[in-house]
């Protein structure tokens, strides 16, 4: 009897102890801006409302709510709720995927991270597979995720006629996300 | 001399109308951010707030989305966002679901005081979001 309860205690042991190793990082309050830029005029809104989680084996997700945006032109956040990104209907946008380019023990070691996120982006219920470079921070008391990244309308099938004159066909999207450790 | 006189008027009137027009489509619509602390809120307590999105997120979303709501409830966190405003968090009957209010204004809240907070629902994550909100 001993002899199966004992390699049975050492794989217990190192279960519990894999979990635990896993840390998982969330924030409520993460920074997502965007930025669209055209001779006719440059556009730029934020959202500090957004959610995400993000695993120290390299799962991560984003969540943001398109009402979120806030625009320095009101009447602008009043075309993109109704107009661009209907989002009365589609409310909420998000991100899931993995990390590539960290290692698990990176997350304890004070440092930048050159990573690379692969994954889906979903907004207005249509999911597109995007891959994003960015950096991964470990400072004392905090991880940091920064991103830059442009996004094609036309994958989104957002279609306005200021699209390609005061609205640019590619948006520019800046994460910086915080994350108590 | 009075035709003359009354075209004159309807001239200038006609000047003042598309100034006054101008004006409204161009720079007061542009700058006037809607006021939350003006509007009359719906008002509803944070649980109920949470049920309501738990149990039916569409119907919520038709019923407060982007509306001007008042709620009620028992602060359980104060923190702080990455503009360095304050984020009051509203405990539920749910232990894992709070409504996380943005505050417009730099304000201390006690953690366990009730308060009723005013601002607009920006919709439903894991948690009920309220921005651009005001301590009554």
């Amino acid at each position: 009897m001993k002899k199966i309860l004992a390699p049975l205690f050492v794989l217990a042991l190192f279960l519990a102890n894999n979990v635990s190793a896993q840390k998982i990082f969330s924030t409520k309050t993460g920074q997502i801006k965007f930025f669209s830029s055209t001779p006719a005029e440059d556009i730029e809104a934020v959202n500090n409302e957004v959610d995400s989680k993000l695993s120290s084996t390299g799962q991560m997700q984003f969540t943001v709510l398109i009402k979120g945006f806030r625009f320095p032109n009101s009447l602008m956040q009043e075309h993109f709720n109704d107009d661009y990104m209907e989002s009365a209907k589609f409310p909420r946008g998000d991100f899931k995927g993995t990390l590539t380019g960290m290692k698990e023990a990176d997350f304890k070691k004070e440092g930048t991270y050159k990573v690379t996120a692969t994954g889906n982006l979903t907004m207005r219920g249509i999911s597109k597979p995007v891959s994003v470079p960015g950096t991964i921070e470990v400072k004392k008391g905090t991880i940091i995720v920064k991103a830059v990244f442009k996004v094609a309308l036309k994958d989104f099938n957002i279609t306005g006629s200021e699209i390609g004159k005061a609205i640019a066909k590619d948006i520019e999207i800046t994460v910086n996300c915080q994350y108590p450790s | 001399m009075k035709a003359k006189k009354i075209i004159l008027y309807i001239m200038l009137l006609s000047f003042i109308g598309a100034i006054g027009a101008w004006y409204y489509g161009f720079v007061y619509r542009k700058n006037n951010h809607r006021d939350v602390q003006k509007e009359t809120a719906i008002q509803v307590s944070a649980n109920e707030l949470n049920t309501a999105f738990v149990t039916d997120e569409n119907a919520a979303n038709t019923t407060y989305l982007d509306k001007a709501i008042e709620v009620q409830g028992t602060v359980s966190e104060v923190t702080t966002n990455q503009d360095g405003f304050p984020i009051v968090s509203l405990s539920t009957d749910d232990m894992f679901a709070t409504i996380d209010c943005t505050l417009k204004e730099q304000k201390t809240v006690e953690v366990g005081s009730v308060v009723t907070i005013k601002g607009i629902c920006i919709g439903y994550t894991s948690n009920v979001k309220i921005k651009d909100a005001y301590l009554k």
